[in-house]
């Protein structure tokens, strides 16, 4: 509640002198605070004080000598801002005095009939009503700001879908310029039939439930019928009884960061596809990376093999020449007269140093660089040949299975060393097997259609994709070998057999002779038992 | 009948003396055991044999220089020459192989292919 201030300012507009001293004579009687400041006759005075904004109060009489009637008040009230005015009327003209009520007096006093009690309560009801009106108006004025300056649309609507508030924001969506433009209106008048239909189920749904719809996101169109989204809380309003009577909407416009979200989805997306294609890209690096490995070891051992080489010819050499001494010893004493049991014993050492030189020979045989002979053969051919070659290995209790593609192209080998070749993998199942097994032997051709399909294709450098090679695979029912040796079959002096039966240098030799032919040899274990290898060479 | 004369010419005196031990010990072959490469040629010259088994790694000098040297003598020029070594690889020594002109034969070597690759070289020897 304002207080009133202790001193009140009076304006009397007044043609009549003798009405108006006795009017500045009530004021002055009632010691009320308020005092005539201001005493004049006329609409041009009366314009001048009034326009200095200095006074609390007007006292107004309408008929004046440069104005009368309506026109005097509507003047004044047009000059005086909010200022209260009080008519004075004379007893004849109450129309009119009432009249001026409607146009914005405080009040109306019937001169002649007043006293100075009547003038005072006049007063004081229409500074105080004019106090709490600008207060209100202040109230409002402020309310109504808020509502205005927020960025949020902002609206309420009365049980039926009328317009009761509407804020500057939702009205400059719906492009319209005055308050006037939608209050009393209803979604019908601004939106298309069915979305102002299910905007209006909407409302009522709200108001039939009394639940409040809290950030709902949904799609809208603004004036120029462009998609929006808004996120809307609709809140059901009630009156003191909890009835409903309406609801009132707060909207905002998330358009902007609707389609901010789906960017980043679609930035995420892109991220996490980049990410897989790195991914990818970094398990293709991992594979070359290994082949490269691969690729390093057999350098490796085939540095290995060459330091080996220049070892095995001197060792060849230092060996050789004492095994030959014993021979020629052995040979010599063996002429001479002995006993059944020495003539045993020099044979022993003979078959013994039969034995150190074949490691030797075949030591040289790996090493040594060697010049193939190679002619136009039939790979069918050259397994048969090796076949009859092992048969004296094979007893009653194998048995050979032959799936020789008689198609196969011809290739260019050396029939000598592929021969030896297949010995060698024939002697070596035949052993992994003991007495009794089945050797499989199986010729074919094929195109190759991918650097997978195979391990040994990505090994040589002599394949490619679309190249025909000739693939024999050898088959055996034996033992297999186990998985930590299968890397080592290929070295030097490394045997699985018992001392005595193999010099560990069979597929050292093997590979050899399949690496001059620019071929591949894999060895491996099949999945039903024994080992297979598997020889490929370029059509 | 007349012996068969095998030059052997090899650093290797132990091997040479068991060599010559055993050839001579079938009575069909006298053996001169050579160990000094450089004397080679005088003690074909002398020894006049009917063939020569040529060592061919040696101090001072190889077998092949050897060989060019015994070549050279008209004397000698017919004299089959069979390198006994151990520096060839097996696949080289098949029986008969002839490389660059020359029979070749891998220490070790049993007495029954020595004698048959003499054979093979000396007509005299067949008998």
């Amino acid at each position: 509640m304002i207080s009133p201030p202790s001193h009140f300012r009076v304006i009397l507009v007044e043609a009549n002198a003798v009405d108006a001293r006795l009017l500045d004579a009530m004021v002055e009687a009632s010691r009320s605070g308020f005092k005539v400041e201001w005493s004049v006759a006329t609409l041009a005075e009366a314009l001048k004080i009034v326009e200095s904004n200095e006074a609390d109060v007007i006292l107004l009489d309408l008929a004046l000598p440069d104005s009368a009637g309506i026109d005097t008040f509507k003047t004044v009230r047009a000059h005086s801002g909010r200022l209260p005015i009080i008519v004075l009327s004379s007893s004849d003209d109450e129309e009119l005095a009432l009249f001026t009520m409607h146009e914005g007096a405080q009040d109306y006093l019937v001169k002649g009939q007043i006293d100075s009690r009547l003038l005072l309560r006049a007063m004081r009801y229409a500074v105080e009503r004019h106090r709490v009106e600008e207060a209100l108006a202040l109230e409002r004025n402020l309310l109504r700001n808020l509502v205005d300056n927020l960025p949020d649309y902002i609206y309420a609507k009365d049980a039926d879908g009328h317009y009761l508030i509407d804020n500057a924001a939702h009205m400059r969506l719906l492009r319209l310029g005055k308050q006037e433009d939608i209050i009393g209106k209803t979604v019908f008048d601004f939106f298309p039939p069915e979305i102002a239909a299910q905007y209006h189920a909407d409302d009522q749904a709200i108001i039939s439930s009394g639940n409040a719809l809290i950030n709902r996101e949904e799609p809208s169109l603004n004036a120029a019928g462009e998609r929006r989204w808004l996120s809307t809380t609709k809140v059901p309003l009630k009156d003191h009884q909890e009835r409903p009577t309406g609801l009132v909407c707060i909207g905002r416009d998330i358009t902007e960061q609707r389609l901010a979200q789906e960017q980043l989805k679609e930035a995420n997306a892109e991220l996490s596809k980049s990410q897989q294609d790195l991914l990818r890209a970094l398990g293709d690096l991992k594979s070359a990376h290994e082949e490269l490995r691969s690729v390093q070891l057999q350098l490796i051992e085939a540095e290995k093999m060459k330091s080996i080489g220049r070892l095995a010819a001197g060792v060849a050499h230092e060996v050789k020449n004492p095994l030959a001494i014993i021979t020629m010893g052995v040979e010599y004493l063996l002429n001479q007269e002995l006993s059944e049991s020495s003539a045993g014993v020099l044979d022993d050492i003979l078959a013994a140093v039969k034995r150190a030189d074949n490691v030797v020979r075949g030591l040289l045989d790996f090493s040594a660089p060697k010049n193939l002979e190679v002619r136009t053969e039939d790979l069918n051919a050259v397994i048969n040949q090796s076949l009859n070659l092992v048969r004296g290995e094979l007893g009653p209790g194998f048995k050979v299975i032959k799936e020789l593609d008689p198609n196969i192209p011809p290739l260019n080998l050396d029939n000598a060393k592929v021969g030896q070749v297949f010995v060698n993998v024939f002697t070596n199942a035949v052993h992994a097997m003991g007495s009794t097994g089945v050797l499989t032997v199986r010729t074919y051709a094929k195109q190759l259609t991918g650097v997978g399909e195979n391990i040994g294709d990505s090994r040589s450098e002599s394949f490619r994709v679309g190249d025909t090679v000739v693939v024999a695979e050898v088959d055996d029912t034996g033992s297999g070998i186990p998985n930590d040796k299968l890397n080592k079959v290929y070295d030097p002096f490394f045997t699985t057999k018992p001392t005595g039966k193999g010099t560990g240098l069979g597929l050292t030799v093997t590979k050899t002779i399949i690496d001059l032919h620019a071929g591949t040899i894999d060895i491996g274990n099949r999945p039903e038992g024994g080992a297979r290898v598997k020889i490929m060479f370029k059509a | 009948m007349e012996k068969v004369r095998i030059l052997v010419v090899d650093d290797e005196s132990g091997f040479t003396r068991l060599l010559k031990l055993t050839l001579e010990k079938t009575g069909n072959y006298s053996v001169l055991e050579e160990n000094d490469a450089t004397r080679a040629l005088e003690a074909a010259r002398g020894f006049r044999p009917h063939l020569i088994l040529l060592d061919i790694v040696m101090p001072k000098i190889d077998g092949g220089g050897v060989a060019q040297q015994l070549q050279a003598d008209p004397s000698l020029k017919k004299t089959p020459i069979v390198f006994l070594t151990a520096i060839v690889s097996p696949a080289e020594v098949t029986p008969g192989a002839l490389i660059g002109g020359f029979k070749f034969l891998a220490k070790p070597v049993s007495l029954a292919a020595l004698t048959k690759c003499i054979k093979e070289n000396v007509p005299q020897a067949r008998v």
